[in-house]
């Protein structure tokens, strides 16, 4: 509130004026008020960075709830699952809360990465901002693969089989990292127990470091301008109210769709896994690693006498090395000049990324 | 039964052998009588009568040199055959060699070893096949010593068999023992490879009974095999490799092997279909079958080519195996039109609470006690139901149904139950969304009213 | 500003209102499934290792009992001895659900006659596979069956 709300007469108006007097709120809501957004066309990108801090709150929110009821052991993971849908109050709720933000949230970031890489907002002096955030979607992208198992149903135990043996194919660590991942030679109890460490206490502490440092830069640097946009003074938007009241219309909008979206398709649970059954027909991993498995399936088993997967796979870590690489590598864009070569490899990259999802769900064989 | 033997062997016994292979050679070259005679299966042997005396304790032979080993080992096709083929044999396994069976002395290394003061019986008639080797397997003393729990009665129900009883009156066409269990290599039923492992049984029966031109005699029918193999137990054995699904043997015995007759077939079925034959023993059709000579089971799921049982085949259409005998209008056909209705009914309410458990289970309901009901409780008595139309009494199938549905019923109220609760979930997000929306304008109104006055703050201008 | 400054005024300390009251609402909204949720339900959670099969003075000796054991059925049968044991009830053969029969001293499968003995052993008849077998302990008057680890 500013100084002239906190006159306000009232409880409220007394609270308001206890609490500025001791934390500087007047401060803080000038400082916003004078901290502008750019205002330009490509303003709606801005807002998937909050929608994606917004569904990591709902994450942490409904993560905590379910550890209540939920048991990490094979014998009594799918049964606590279970539980939680059927007989917690609003059980179902919040573990479709959970899953469908998942995704939602690993799409936003998706989307916040590319807008930030079509704008090029990653050049200097943002290149730790933008290192920052691709920690932060491979952090989000990890979250999603540990906690696809946690239910221990069919589904996941074997997308996490097909998805630990993936990581195994990196040329001379792979092995080694799929059995730090799986806990032992094979998919098993001792994979679910790490899985659970790495989502509920790893991962999380992990992502809030990394997040802070995200956003202390772009608080420390201000949102970058798109390349060739002229210089007005006073054309911005201010952060607060303009900003943050739009984002909080977002977030809104966005929790109510979550909800229509568990209302309406409620997160399945499918059946227990059973480590000894044979793989279902139809197996494929969350629909964000689907580029990843789809695309090894077009690969040949020999390129030039290698093996084709390792192949493919190291193609797909100088392909990640490249979006990490980028501000680095981006002369022309650290000029402030338009460079057309990255944006046409950035369209190349998402291209081929919607076309192997959509495979793996239109055309899987 | 070589390797075990030439491991056995030294420098000397090495020489040795090489000269009594070229003996052998020499023998046969100069077409000895003595190896004609044991040159063919069919040949007989002066002295072969099958002589019942069970022969010495094996063990002894099988750690000596065996005569019969050396010369034979070196010797082409049928003469040195049965050498190879005993190696993997069961009774090679249990330390039986050549001679335990076919007599003769193989420490003897010439070919007096083969003579018949030696106890040699060379190689059996075919007619005298079965006395051959019930020779021991008819004897419990000796067959104690191997496995005491192994039958002894197979040269008797062999006898009993229309194989054996044909073999007695001169057909030499019919099966013996080595037609199905081989002559050398003999390997026990349970091992996969064996022709009368469950598995093999269709196959190795279908060696004669599936030719028609060695059954042309016979003038019984060839495609039994064939049938076979089609019915819902050919498909569990052959495809599905359930090796407790019966063969051939299943039903017709095997050394007594034997059609079972229009008497005996529910006898037969029922020891593994039980209830279904006693039901069927139990009903009318019973007296009538036995009066008209149908052979029970068989007359309406036929004998070889045995289907998997559908409700189709019961009731008053055309197709069911009713109608073959109860024309519309009669009795039976109102009786079988009214089991089949009231089993259609049970499966229509069965199905519909299916469905609506399904969507339920969709919604994310809990349903899984409604499910177990349906799948271990109503089910069974629908199974149970199908299995008591052998009564034939329609009446104790329409009670028993409704007992089925009044359970089914529960479930299904049960069903509908969670479902218009799902449906409740779906409606009550119309208050969370549209407190949203409500708070989506109400900020968007402050939006406004807050960028109207700064836009017009002189401060900022 | 200064024109119409009243109704100004008077309209934005309405949607001030307007707005807690909506804030207020929606924290409710979302503190009410939240409070429900932390409160235990009175249902026992599941548990898919152990179960009440039987009171004992359910099952008198030479006798037998099918339960529901998670998702299938089992059978509890008490020897003439008194002593306990307890079976997956699903057959190996082809999945029917065997009883205990008394005259047999036998698990026995309707469907196709398969026999098992009273140490889940597959004796006669089709079945390729014993029962499996599952662990039995006496708690007061319950009955408790549970999974071997």
């Amino acid at each position: 509130m500013s100084s002239r709300d906190a006159g306000e007469p009232g409880l409220a108006g007394w609270l308001a004026a206890w609490l500025d007097e001791r934390l500087g709120i007047g401060e803080a809501v000038a400082f916003l008020r004078h901290k502008t957004v750019p205002l330009e066309g490509h303003t709606v990108w801005y807002y998937f960075g909050g929608v994606s801090l917004f569904l990591f709150g709902v994450q942490v929110a409904t993560g905590l709830l379910l550890l209540f009821y939920y048991k990490p052991t094979t014998d009594n993971a799918y049964e606590s699952v279970q539980f939680i849908v059927t007989q917690v109050p609003f059980g179902w709720l919040i573990r479709s809360l959970h899953s469908w933000s998942a995704n939602l949230m690993v799409f936003a970031t998706f989307v916040h990465m590319f807008s930030v890489y079509f704008l090029k907002a990653y050049r200097p002096p943002r290149e730790l901002t933008w290192l920052t955030g691709i920690a932060l979607l491979a952090l989000t992208m990890t979250f999603g693969f540990s906690g696809y198992l946690l239910p221990w149903n069919s589904l996941a135990f074997f997308a996490t089989k097909v998805g630990t043996d993936i990581a195994a194919l990196v040329p001379l660590v792979g092995p080694v990292i799929a059995r730090l991942l799986r806990g032992g030679d094979q998919v098993s109890g001792a994979t679910l127990t790490r899985f659970f460490g790495f989502h509920v206490a790893m991962l999380p502490a992990a992502f809030t470091g990394v997040l802070v440092v995200h956003l202390l830069l772009i608080q420390r640097q201000g949102m970058s301008r798109a390349i060739g946009a002229r210089d007005e003074p006073g054309r911005g938007m201010p952060f607060y109210p303009g900003f943050i009241l739009r984002d909080a219309i977002l977030w809104l909008g966005v929790l109510g769709l979550l909800l229509t979206l568990c209302t309406f398709a409620p997160w399945e649970l499918g059946e227990k896994a059973d480590p000894f059954a044979s793989a279902p027909a139809f197996i494929r991993p969350e629909w964000y690693f689907t580029f990843l498995s789809q695309s090894l399936k077009y690969v040949p088993g020999k390129i030039f006498g290698i093996d084709g997967d390792a192949v493919a796979i190291c193609v797909f870590m100088i392909g990640g090395a490249f979006l990490v690489l980028a501000p680095f590598l981006d002369r022309r864009a650290a000029r402030g000049e338009p460079s057309p070569l990255f944006t046409a490899i950035g369209i190349a990259i998402v291209l081929f990324m919607v076309t192997m999802v959509t495979l793996a769900y239109v055309k899987p064989y | 039964m070589t390797s075990p033997v030439d491991a056995e062997l030294g420098g000397t016994a090495r020489a040795r052998r090489t000269y009594a292979a070229l003996l052998c050679g020499v023998t046969l070259l100069l077409g000895s009588a003595t190896a004609r005679a044991m040159s063919a299966l069919d040949a007989p042997t002066a002295g072969t009568a099958p002589s019942m005396a069970p022969v010495a304790a094996p063990t002894a032979a099988a750690a000596r040199e065996d005569s019969c080993v050396t010369c034979h080992g070196t010797l082409a096709d049928r003469l040195g055959a049965p050498v190879a083929a005993m190696a993997q044999d069961v009774h090679a396994e249990k330390g039986l060699s050549c001679s335990d069976c076919h007599g003769g002395d193989p420490t003897v290394m010439d070919l007096t070893a083969m003579a018949p003061e030696r106890g040699f019986r060379g190689v059996p008639e075919r007619a005298h096949i079965p006395e051959f080797c019930g020779r021991c397997h008819a004897d419990e003393t000796y067959m104690r010593r191997f496995d005491p729990k192994l039958p002894t009665d197979q040269l008797q129900q062999y006898w009993t068999s229309v194989h054996g009883q044909r073999l007695r009156r001169g057909d030499h066409k019919v099966a013996t023992c080595v037609s199905c269990h081989a002559a050398h290599g003999i390997l026990r039923p349970d091992r996969a490879q064996s022709p009368v492992f469950a598995a093999n049984v269709p196959g190795t029966c279908g060696r004669c009974h599936a030719n028609p031109e060695y059954m042309a005699e016979y003038k019984i029918p060839t495609d039994q095999v064939e049938k076979y193999t089609h019915s819902v137990h050919g498909e569990m054995l052959l495809v599905r490799r359930d090796v407790s699904a019966p063969a051939c043997n299943g039903c017709h015995g095997n050394h007594g092997a034997f059609p079972p007759g229009a008497t005996s077939v529910a006898e037969v079925c029922g020891r593994c279909h039980v209830n279904n034959a006693a039901f069927f023993g139990k009903s009318a059709h019973k007296p009538a079958f036995v009066r008209l000579g149908l052979p029970e089971c068989a007359t309406c799921h036929s004998n070889h080519e045995i289907r998997r049982t559908s409700d189709e085949m019961l009731g008053g259409e055309e197709g069911a195996v009713c109608r073959r005998c109860h024309e519309p209008g009669s009795v039976g056909h109102t009786a079988a039109v009214r089991m089949r209705d009231a089993i259609e009914h049970l499966k229509r309410v069965m199905s519909d609470t299916e469905t609506m458990l399904t969507k339920a289970s969709a919604m994310g309901m809990e349903v899984s006690d409604e499910q177990y009901a349906l799948r271990e409780e109503i089910r069974p008595q629908l199974i149970k139901v199908r299995t008591e139309t052998h009564l034939g009494d329609p009446g104790r199938v329409a009670a028993e149904v409704d007992d089925a549905i009044k359970a089914a019923t529960a479930s299904q109220e049960t069903a509908q139950r969670t479902l218009a609760e799902a449906w409740a979930r779906r409606r009550n997000l119309v208050f969370p969304i549209a407190l949203i929306v409500i708070l989506m304008l109400l900020l968007y109104a402050k939006l406004r009213q807050l960028e109207r006055r700064t836009d017009s703050d002189p401060r900022r201008r | 500003m200064d024109a119409g400054g009243d109704r100004g005024v008077t309209r934005r300390r309405m949607l001030d209102a307007l707005l807690s009251g909506g804030v207020v609402a929606f924290l409710g909204a979302i503190f009410y499934p939240v409070a429900r949720y932390l409160m235990p339900p009175q249902v026992r959670e599941a548990a898919a290792n152990d179960v009440v099969a039987a009171k004992v003075a359910d099952v008198k000796p030479n006798a037998g009992k099918v339960f529901r054991f998670g998702a299938a059925p089992g059978i509890l049968v008490r020897l003439a001895s008194g002593e306990w044991r307890a079976f997956s009830a699903v057959c190996t053969h082809l999945g029917c659900t065997v009883q205990f029969r008394d005259d047999l001293e036998r698990i026995w499968c309707p469907c196709h006659n398969g026999q098992f003995d009273v140490a889940g052993k597959n004796v006669a008849g089709p079945p390729p596979a014993p029962l499996e077998a599952y662990d039995v302990a006496v708690k007061g008057e319950d009955v408790v069956v549970s999974r071997r680890g």
